[in-house]
């Protein structure tokens, strides 16, 4: 108060009016500077608000973006998973061919194509039938919901719509959408139709025992394993077809081979019953010609007196079918012996080309007498493990025939040679040949062509049937290549070093 | 220090179905790679059911004569750098001291308190360095359960305990020659063992803080003064609330982050379901912080855990085992790229073995550098668990 007297004198009040509007003044400059503070924060505050609230709306637009992501990476890990389960399923459905492939299917395949439970239902006649279930917990449920397939005729149901469940269309699907639920205790579900080759093969079940949003490649999934499935009865199907006609081929062929091998039995039998029959009756016809032929001899010998010319030549021409009588009797003989195995066979090792060329020799006569040429072409050793004996039975009768067919002035070529393990020999002639419809035959006992027959030529039709026992006999082979009027051509093979 | 100071540790894994055989070989593996002369633990870790493994412990007594077994049973096995959907791990122990046992577990915390006191009981003396524990709960006794070893060890004492419950019905464990359901076995290693523990999840919190306003136990009621669940109708939409399924979804792949005081990263909370007035329910109890929604990525995920591997072998580079205890929520977040990131913690491990399996939830610490956080349920988290000589 004293220092305002001095300052103010003694107008106190207009000084303390003073001090008063000064602060006044000052208090009103404070708070303006305040309120621009507070103004100011507030500013700043909405601009961090703001900043905040546009972080948060960006955090927002990340989580909607991240869970976009995240959705479409979850359907490609399920769908990638799904994939590598029908890869697996492909396999096992692959590698088998009887229904054992249902037993196959195991709860991780189910699984991993995202879902709990699997029962396939397979037609056969007029019904469905479950063939397989996978984490099914009640399976006597299955078979109720077998017979309920049977009654309300599911398949024609499914064969319009193909695939019906959540997710799918179901239109007046009700009661069975109701009944797997409660029965079966699932949630979700899938009915695909397994459709194969030749119409509808059945349904596959596929469940879910929690409630379930089946993924977009759920259907995609679902029909590949429909048409795996389909692809494994339909091959399961053609396997039993195969085996059936396999095994009743077989029962065919048992049955044929068993009337084979006794028809068999009755033509070894027959043939065994013709070559003792031949053989007794030969033995039996020996003697008495041997009989004929040498009183014959005698009488032709005028033993028993003096014998007209007439006579005489009659006696010869006896003498000479006596001769022909006896050789057919002995090629007879010798026929049913190599049949019945009877002959023995003395191999020894001999010079083929020497027997031919003293066969050509001892036939000479009859080979000049028609003007025959006679031509070899023969190596000049030949050695082979053979009866020589036979051997020129042999080529005795091959020649004798060629001679026999081939005309006056023409040619026959004999011809021999090594190829590998065999020697091969050619009696060629230029005779009429034969007709091919009798090549099969020429070697048949008593066998005789027609052409043989009309031109007169003598034969018994025995010679080539011993010429092939005995070739056969030295595990040799004999055939004849001929066309009518170009010459036949008899070709034996012998096997080299045979013992 | 302790006597004893050469821990050695190895492993066998084998996938033969024939639980036995497969027992066998695994045991045998461990054989031909170590000489030991005595085990004193084995840990089996294997897929198998209950029914199969009655024989379990048996079958590696007769060729590993560990003193005791724990046979822990896990939906997925990590072997190194493959997961399996089946097979069987023994994990042998050889050269420390351990103390062990097994609790039957109620919705009591009491009474793992007690088990507590017992396994403790005539250790006074001995320097404990890390409680390890195996549990076979039912869902309503994780809580309890953790309470009461937080109670019995103390509040700072480290301990890790591997849960194998939720979505696996009947959850069971073996323990020597038992097998046990509703029960929690526990290890208890003394200071010649050298730990190392690093519990992640590898997500990051996204958008603003939220505050729970309103909360009772583990029930969060309100989050900034309106019902929990407009946390997740505001990041998701109408269909988040709507929709049962799409809520366990977006809450599985973006749960809840909240971060106590003092802690450096958010631990994750997933709710489990929502009450009808909205409010969110959890596995455990949420502080009224800062709540934030957590986001992750797979390239996130696996560069966490490659950052603990690194750790581990920075810190405790005689470790001669790594145990990885991978949560359920990650691997289904990696899908079939889940091996991704144990071949990169792998790569940084070298020599070090990894092994372990999948479950479901972990307690205890989240690491050893952070004892003053306290315990906590960890949810989304893996606990890699590094054993060496101290």
């Amino acid at each position: 108060m004293q220092a305002l007297k001095l300052i103010f004198g003694t107008n106190i009040s207009s000084a303390i009016i003073f001090i008063f509007f000064g602060l006044i003044i000052f208090l009103a400059l404070f708070l303006l500077r305040k309120m621009e503070e507070v103004k100011n924060k507030d500013a700043k505050i909405n601009d961090l608000t703001g900043s905040l609230n546009t972080m948060d709306e960006q955090a927002r637009l990340i989580v909607k973006t991240d869970l976009e992501l995240s959705h479409i990476q979850e359907e490609l890990d399920r769908k990638i998973k799904s994939l590598f389960a029908l890869q697996r399923l492909s396999e096992i459905l692959n590698r088998y061919l009887g229904e054992e492939i249902f037993s196959k299917i195991n709860e991780n395949i189910v699984n991993d194509l995202g879902f709990d439970l699997l029962a396939v239902f397979i037609k056969e006649g007029d019904r469905v039938v479950l063939k397989a279930a996978v984490g099914l917990r009640q399976p006597e449920d299955l078979f109720q919901f077998e017979e309920l397939s049977n009654k309300k005729d599911i398949l024609s149901f499914l064969s319009d719509r193909r695939i019906v469940g959540d997710g799918f269309s179901a239109e007046g699907f009700e009661h069975f959408h109701d009944y797997i639920r409660s029965k079966l205790g699932v949630k979700s579900f899938v009915l695909s139709l397994v459709q194969g080759k030749e119409g509808i093969l059945g349904f596959v079940l596929l469940a879910r025992y929690i409630k379930t949003e089946f993924f977009e490649g759920t259907r995609e999934i679902v029909e590949i394993l429909s048409a795996h499935i389909a692809q494994a009865v339909d091959n399961i199907r053609l396997f039993e077809e195969l085996y059936s006609s396999k095994k009743s081929l077989e029962d065919k062929i048992k049955e044929r081979t068993m009337d084979l091998e006794k028809a068999l039995k009755e033509v070894e039998k027959s043939s065994r019953l013709k070559s003792e029959f031949v053989s007794a009756v030969s033995h039996e016809f020996r003697t008495p010609l041997t009989s004929i032929k040498g009183y014959a001899s005698l009488l032709m010998q005028e033993k028993f007196g003096k014998m007209p010319e007439d006579v005489k030549l009659r006696l010869e021409r006896i003498d000479q079918q006596s001769d022909s009588l006896v050789n057919m009797i002995n090629d007879l003989l010798d026929i049913s012996r190599i049949e019945s195995g009877r002959i023995e066979i003395s191999f020894q090792k001999s010079n083929l080309s020497e027997i031919i060329k003293r066969v050509g020799e001892n036939l000479y006569p009859q080979i000049s007498g028609k003007k025959i040429e006679l031509r070899y072409g023969l190596p000049d050793k030949l050695i082979l493990d053979i009866d020589r004996k036979l051997m020129e039975r042999v080529i005795t009768n091959l020649l004798s025939n060629a001679v026999k067919f081939t005309p006056e002035g023409k040619k026959i070529i004999i011809t021999a040679s090594l190829s590998g393990e065999k020697a091969v020999v050619h009696i060629k002639d230029e005779g009429i040949g034969i007709r091919t419809e009798d090549l099969d035959n020429v070697f048949k006992e008593f066998y005789r062509t027609d052409a043989a027959v009309k031109k007169g030529v003598k034969g018994t039709g025995l010679g080539l049937s011993l010429a092939k026992n005995i070739i056969n006999a030295h595990k040799g082979n004999i055939k004849v290549k001929s066309r009518l009027g170009e010459g036949a051509d008899f070709i034996f093979t012998l096997p080299v070093g045979h013992k | 220090m302790a006597d004893i100071a050469n821990i050695d540790a190895a492993f066998g894994f084998s996938r033969n179905r024939n639980i036995e055989t497969a027992v066998k070989e695994a045991s045998i593996q461990i054989r031909s790679k170590v000489s030991f002369s005595k085990i004193e633990l084995c840990l089996i870790l294997f897929t198998a059911s209950r029914e199969k493994v009655k024989n379990l412990a048996y079958e590696v007594k007769r060729v590993l004569n560990p003193k005791t077994v724990v046979g822990y049973h896990c939906p997925l096995l990590i072997v190194d750098r493959s997961i399996y959907e089946y097979g069987l791990t023994v994990i042998a122990f050889s050269g420390m001291e351990i103390v062990s046992g097994i609790t039957p577990v109620t919705a009591e915390s009491e009474d793992s308190e007690r088990f507590i006191l017992r396994l403790l009981r005539g250790t006074k003396y001995r320097r404990k360095s890390f409680c390890l524990f195996f549990s076979a709960l039912s869902y309503d006794s994780v809580k309890s359960f953790s309470s009461g070893i937080e109670r019995g060890l103390g509040r700072n004492f480290p301990f890790l305990n591997v849960f194998s419950c939720r979505e696996l019905s009947n959850p069971f464990i073996v323990y020597n020659e038992n097998i046990f359901s509703n029960v929690s076995a526990g290890i208890v290693l003394f200071d010649d063992v050298r730990i190392y523990l690093d519990v992640k999840s590898g997500f990051s919190p996204l958008g603003k803080g939220w505050e729970a306003t309103s909360f009772k136990n583990n029930i969060v009621e309100e989050i900034n003064n309106k019902p929990a669940v407009d946390f997740y109708r505001h990041y998701f939409g109408e269909k988040a609330v709507s929709s049962d399924n799409y809520f366990a979804r977006v809450s599985r792949r973006y749960p809840l982050g909240f971060k106590t005081k003092g802690a450096s990263r958010y631990s994750i909370a997933m709710p489990l379901s929502v009450t009808e007035e909205g409010g969110l329910v959890f596995l455990k109890n949420i502080p009224s912080d800062e709540l934030k929604l957590m986001i992750s990525t797979k390239e996130a995920l696996a560069n966490t855990l490659k950052e603990s591997a690194e750790n581990l072998k920075k810190n405790n580079s005689a470790s001669k085992i790594a145990l990885l205890f991978d949560s359920f929520f990650r691997y289904k977040f990696f899908g079939r790229g889940y091996p991704r990131q144990l071949v990169s913690a792998k790569e940084v491990l070298g020599d070090i073995p990894l092994v372990g399996g999948v479950s479901f939830y972990s307690s205890g610490v989240e690491s050893l550098d952070k004892l003053e956080l306290g315990h906590s349920i960890f949810e989304h988290s893996y606990s890699l668990l590094g054993v060496g000589s101290g």
